[in-house]
């Protein structure tokens, strides 16, 4: 141990940042263009994300628009190098359209799980796994399993 | 155990899994364990663990999962996965297409003694459901 911060805490330190002010801070230009690299790639992208920060800025913005009042929370976070893995759970009141459903008022409570890569202090690329399926039945858009 | 070693359990456990060796399995869960998974209604034991893979191999008898990275610090380990499987029994109440499905996820483990003490697991249940037709892909 030296003492000095490793690789990990930066790469940890990038993603609060990200959360905080891109995210809850809704900072879709100075924040962004500083955490984000251009040539971003979502691996996993939503349905129409094209590769690059442009495109992640509009499917924020659209989550912004279909929930004014999200929240992000990060719960847990695992770093290595230049990946940094969290687990996190938003909250938001539907009050816009979102995927095509409008406003339902309903409140949500979605996980999701993301591993990005970072690069010179921005994130280059990103994996997010989020409970979809879960929000559309939190939005009475798809029927809740039958319980066994 | 230091980060080597966490992600060398967790590839161990996935792949007693694959070769569906319950007993070895087992070995890779402490006493205690306790899994937190997408739909289930809450918190789940050993057999209730065992009940929610149970529920995978009937749908997919075929499944496997493999292991596409890996992180570790401390006591926990995360990696991210993609199951395939040839959809050959009922799943979530979707009778049998006969299709082959490829479903991402990502885990968490925290490991105690050498073996997992608990468990998170998302998978990506939408893209799963569209890949079986169960509910229509986005235009």
């Amino acid at each position: 141990m030296t003492g000095t911060a490793t690789r990990a805490d930066d790469v940890r330190a990038l993603l609060h940042r990200f959360i905080d002010e891109v995210v809850n801070g809704r900072d879709l230009d100075r924040a962004l263009t500083e955490l984000v690299a251009d040539d971003f790639v979502e691996q996993i992208p939503f349905p129409g994300q094209g590769p690059g920060r442009a495109e992640l800025a509009g499917v924020l913005a659209g989550m912004f628009a279909g929930f004014p009042d999200l929240r992000w929370t990060v719960r847990d976070t695992l770093a290595e190098d230049d990946r940094v893995m969290a687990y996190s759970t938003w909250t938001g009141t539907h009050r816009g359209d979102f995927l095509g459903i409008p406003a339902t008022g309903n409140q949500v409570s979605v996980d999701a799980w993301t591993v990005d890569r970072h690069r010179n202090g921005q994130m280059t690329e990103s994996r997010i796994i989020m409970d979809v399926a879960g929000l559309l039945m939190q939005l009475g858009a798809m029927p809740a399993p039958a319980a066994n | 155990m230091s980060a080597e070693e966490n992600k060398q359990l967790n590839r161990d456990w996935i792949q007693k899994f694959n070769e569906r060796d319950w007993e070895a399995e087992a070995t890779c869960r402490t006493a205690d364990f306790t899994a937190h998974m997408q739909g289930a209604p809450g918190p789940l034991d050993g057999d209730g663990w065992v009940g929610y893979l149970g529920m995978f191999v009937a749908g997919f008898p075929d499944v496997q999962i493999a292991v596409d990275a890996e992180l570790s610090e401390g006591n926990v380990v995360c990696s991210r996965w993609t199951i395939t499987g040839t959809h050959q029994g009922e799943f979530l109440g979707v009778p049998a297409t006969g299709r082959q499905v490829s479903i991402v996820g990502i885990d968490i483990s925290r490991v105690v003694d050498g073996k997992v003490a608990e468990h998170w697991a998302q998978f990506d249940g939408l893209g799963t459901m569209m890949q079986l037709g169960a509910i229509p892909a986005p235009a």
